[in-house]
């Protein structure tokens, strides 16, 4: 059984602007995404900004209420659980901000801020809650003498630390990281990385990635999966996508790569154009406008969401 | 938070510790007894007996500006107090809630915005009828509206803020978000607000009680001394220097306080 | 090739009530005319002040000394704000991060790039607009004549990035400063910002300053290549020398943790964190990170040493006999 099933989620966000008197323009951030997470593994998702990848991760956590769709967690319908229910199952699912400084409450010392999690899901009092804070601490490599401090005086790479602290303190069975890295310093980022594959292989936590750096998303992926306005064009193992893409716009995206000081040089190229707006998302494969092997097909016809080989799922006509 | 505190921060405390001590501490700072009447003394200008002279019943002015600190400044103080305990509330509930709760508090705001304050007030106290209780009470109704739409613009900021969302995931229940994280990040500029707010409290009481709907002779506070004085303005100008002084000096050390605090919690806005 | 730039011991520190904190520490670099110089280090190293005080366009508070500045043949010991004002835009030029902050939201997208050639050129309304269309075409804009009567709000943030290179290339300049200018893109849209520098560098001439804190893309651009560590350079160099063969323990250390694809295991890291300015560690900065630091290091600041081929900052080579 898998850990997490996700079945056709969809968000749709009304906007301000009116298409017509009755009626407001809306985007849809997710479009009936469909996935499956094994225990202990890592799903990377990767897209560009405004592709849909935050608010999935936002919809997964239930801090926004999608509009149709399922999602099973841990064997048992998780858009059902409300209130008091929900709040009890949430120490299973938990998340890792972008913004480490934003991340933490700024009037709590970081002891209290990362073993809140503990306090509410197990009543921890005043003794139990200094000792988990000193395991935690060192669990994420920081000084236990730093846990009457408060956020502000810490660097980046140590907030991230904190945040994930909090995120495994009550061992959560999967971790949603929202671009843990991208504020980062690139001397930083390694760290970051390495910690949250220790934790996940000593705690066998299944995990989401979400990121817009591929090379990232590769080192931290079983699988992945390529996202472009609210949709996966493309998901596979994390090899098999990387070495033999299908979909185009996942070419473009490895080809526009700058290849690292010591890999082969290249030039890289990127695709023509840029995202479309996703509240006028094109009619047809949504990447069809900048597609450089675009058919007639292409642009009225969406393409299905197929297998075409084990694991491997393409949304493309010519795939 | 560790910034160096401002020095307008400093002083206005210190004054406004000196004003608060005054207050407090007068029965043993008042020179006499404030109802004292003494028809031989009548109106005599300041001597070293009488710091601050007589008035028309021969009652020492030091001693009744004194007593009468107490009665303008514990006015305004409790009257904030009750401006800021509902718009605190309100405007928390109003922000964290949402939906029709936020609507139906959001309405009510608009509504004591659009009708003018003084005129609000006026047919309040003419309602209830003068005395303490009823300034305290009215200013508390009228001023609530500000505070309230501050608390509640911030909590709508912060509740997007990841910190919010990390506790939301965390399983944190409502009032503990309210509580623990956004409240405690949502008051550093309701302190600043509330500083004005007593300024303008001491205000409101000074101007009821000089119009006669405040507080009732022969219980002093500044704005009541400032009416008695009113009939003697040429002759005996020492019944209102004092009391005027004393209101304006008040209201220059909290709003020194106020800038220092504002300076404090947003260093950036106030060098601008 | 002939020298377009040198600058000897920049020197940048800030004024706070708690002491004079220096953010750059005797920063000295040349370009050549024509070259591409990337300028590589984490956030806090200094590299961005070292561009902007090339411009005179340090941040209040921040004062710049230096012993030398010559530019074009001419000496700039201590530049007076007229002299920056005659350099800015027309000579030296720069390009920042944020696409979506630099244009001014009320104004047609065109008259912004007109402007330049107004105040700087004297040029009429009317041709000042026909070289601003012109311009934007160059920068790859589409249909840049009907485009530029749009606001920045109808532009998305790659197609801003090209019009704030239009303006700054408005006027011709020989140096263009580019301060981490993909950053805020999208990698497909990086892509083809990147490549249309690239253009621009060769059809006009210009001599170009890469600064960011990405290797990769540094690698792809810059003929030479200098790294900042806590407001210093500690290794600068031919690109193909520093990065096929580092030696400064730092640019090593940055070199391996990049996550290379088809890696596997755990990334090499570089332990411990950037120091802050005000709190630098005696010695070489870098020491409390360095896996080869000797008692040498804790004592003293390296300088800048001629090694095979490059400039290193660190007294594994050759300390001072």
């Amino acid at each position: 059984m898998a850990l997490l099933e996700v079945r056709e989620l969809t968000k749709r966000f009304a906007l301000s602007r009116r298409k017509s008197w009755l009626e407001r323009e809306a985007v849809t951030a997710v479009n009936r995404l469909s996935f499956d997470l094994e225990e202990g593994r890592t799903l990377g998702v990767v897209g560009e900004s405004g592709c849909g990848k935050t608010t999935l991760g936002k919809l997964l956590l239930r801090l926004v209420e999608p509009d149709s769709g399922g999602v099973r967690f841990l064997g048992a319908d998780w858009l059902a659980l409300r209130g008091g229910d929900l709040r009890s199952r949430r120490r299973d699912m938990q998340m890792v901000f972008q913004d480490p400084q934003a991340s933490l409450n700024p009037r709590m010392r970081v002891g209290e801020a990362i073993t809140e999690p503990l306090v509410i899901h197990e009543g921890l009092g005043a003794a139990g809650r200094a000792r988990a804070a000193g395991a935690l601490m060192e669990r994420v490599g920081l000084p236990g003498s730093a846990l009457r401090r408060y956020p502000h005086e810490f660097s980046g790479g140590q907030r991230q630390r904190l945040g994930i602290a909090r995120a495994v303190s009550t061992r959560p069975r999967l971790l949603v990281a929202d671009e843990p890295v991208s504020s980062l310093d690139v001397s930083i980022q390694a760290q970051i990385l390495n910690l949250l594959k220790d934790l996940q292989r000593q705690d066998g936590m299944g995990m989401i990635f979400i990121a817009h750096d591929l090379r990232v998303v590769e080192f931290m992926s079983d699988q992945v999966a390529v996202m472009y306005l609210g949709r996966f064009v493309e998901q596979a193992p994390s090899r098999a996508l990387y070495t033999s893409p299908r979909h185009p716009y996942t070419r473009a995206l490895l080809s526009a790569i700058p290849p690292a000081p010591g890999e082969e040089p290249r030039e890289a190229e990127g695709p023509e154009g840029e995202p479309p707006s996703p509240s006028a998302p094109p009619a047809g494969c949504p990447f069809h406008p900048r597609c450089p092997l675009k058919e007639p097909r292409c642009e009225s016809q969406a393409p299905e969401w197929r297998e075409v080989e084990p694991e491997h799922r393409v949304a493309c006509h010519l795939a | 938070m560790n910034a160096p505190k401002p020095r307008a921060l400093k002083w206005g405390a210190f004054f406004l510790l000196l004003f608060a001590g005054v207050a407090l501490l007068a029965p043993w700072l008042s020179p006499q007894n404030p109802d004292r009447q003494s028809l031989a003394e009548r109106l005599e200008p300041p001597s070293p007996l009488h710091w601050m002279g007589t008035d028309e019943l021969g009652r020492d002015v030091a001693s009744r500006m004194v007593w009468g600190a107490r009665v303008s400044l514990g006015v305004g103080t409790a009257a904030v107090l009750a401006t800021t305990l509902i718009g605190v509330l309100l405007g928390a509930l109003a922000g964290a809630q949402g939906g029709w709760v936020d609507a139906l508090i959001m309405r009510a705001v608009d509504i004591f915005l659009c009708v003018p304050t003084l005129f609000l007030v006026l047919a309040l106290i003419v309602f209830l009828g003068p005395g303490i209780e009823n300034v305290i009470l009215v200013i508390a109704l009228t001023g609530w509206t500000d505070i309230a739409r501050l608390v509640r613009a911030e909590i709508l900021s912060l509740r997007e803020r990841e910190f919010v969302l990390a506790a939301r995931t965390a399983g944190a229940s409502p009032w503990r978000l309210i509580l623990k994280h956004l409240l405690p990040n949502a008051l550093g500029p309701v302190y600043v607000s509330v500083t004005f707010g007593l300024a303008g409290a001491i205000m409101m009481e000074a101007g009821l009680s000089f119009l006669g709907l405040g507080v009732q002779p022969p219980t002093p506070s500044w704005g009541s001394l400032l009416t008695s004085g009113q009939d003697y303005l040429q002759t005996a100008y020492w019944l209102t220097l004092f009391p005027g002084l004393a209101i304006c000096s008040s209201m220059l050390v909290i709003y020194l306080f106020g800038e220092g605090l504002r300076e404090y919690f947003n260093p950036r806005a106030a060098q601008r | 090739m002939e020298t377009l730039l040198s600058l000897e011991n920049l020197h940048v520190s800030f004024h706070t009530p708690q002491g004079d904190p220096e953010a750059v520490r005797g920063v000295s670099l040349e370009l050549r005319a024509g070259e591409t110089l990337g300028l590589v280090g984490e956030s806090g190293c200094g590299k961005s002040l070292t561009a902007l005080s090339l411009l005179g366009l340090l941040p209040p508070g921040a004062t710049q000394t230096q012993d030398r500045l010559r530019f074009l043949d001419r000496e700039w010991d201590r530049p007076t704000p007229e002299d920056w004002r005659s350099l800015r835009g027309r000579e030296i030029s720069i390009v920042f991060q944020e696409p979506f902050t630099s244009l001014n939201p009320v104004m047609r997208v065109g008259e912004q790039v007109a402007e330049v050639f107004r105040l700087h050129q004297g040029m009429a309304r009317q041709a000042a607009w026909a070289a601003s269309v012109e311009m934007l075409k160059k920068v790859g804009i589409p249909e840049a004549a009907s485009r530029a009567r749009q606001y920045p709000h109808q532009f998305s943030g790659g197609m801003r990035q090209r019009t704030l290179i239009a303006i700054a290339l408005a006027c011709k300049p020989r140096l263009l400063i580019a301060d981490e200018p993909t950053t805020a893109l999208d990698v497909t849209v990086q892509a083809q910002i990147l490549k249309l520098l690239k253009r621009l560098k060769r059809e006009m001439g210009l001599t170009l300053m890469l600064i960011s804190h990405d290797l990769g893309l540094v690698a792809q651009m810059a003929d030479r290549l200098a790294v900042m560590y806590a407001g210093e350079i500690v290794e600068m160099g031919d690109l193909q020398a520093v990065l096929g063969d580092p030696k400064h323990p730092y640019t090593r250390g940055l070199l391996a943790c990049l996550p290379r694809l088809g890696a596997q295991g755990r990334l090499a890291s570089l332990e411990g964190q950037v120091p802050e300015i005000s709190y630098l560690p005696y010695g070489c900065a870098f020491h409390p990170r360095c896996a080869h630091a000797f008692k040498l290091c804790r004592r003293r600041d390296p300088e800048l040493k001629e090694v095979e081929g490059r400039r290193v900052a660190c007294h594994l080579y050759g300390s001072g006999e």
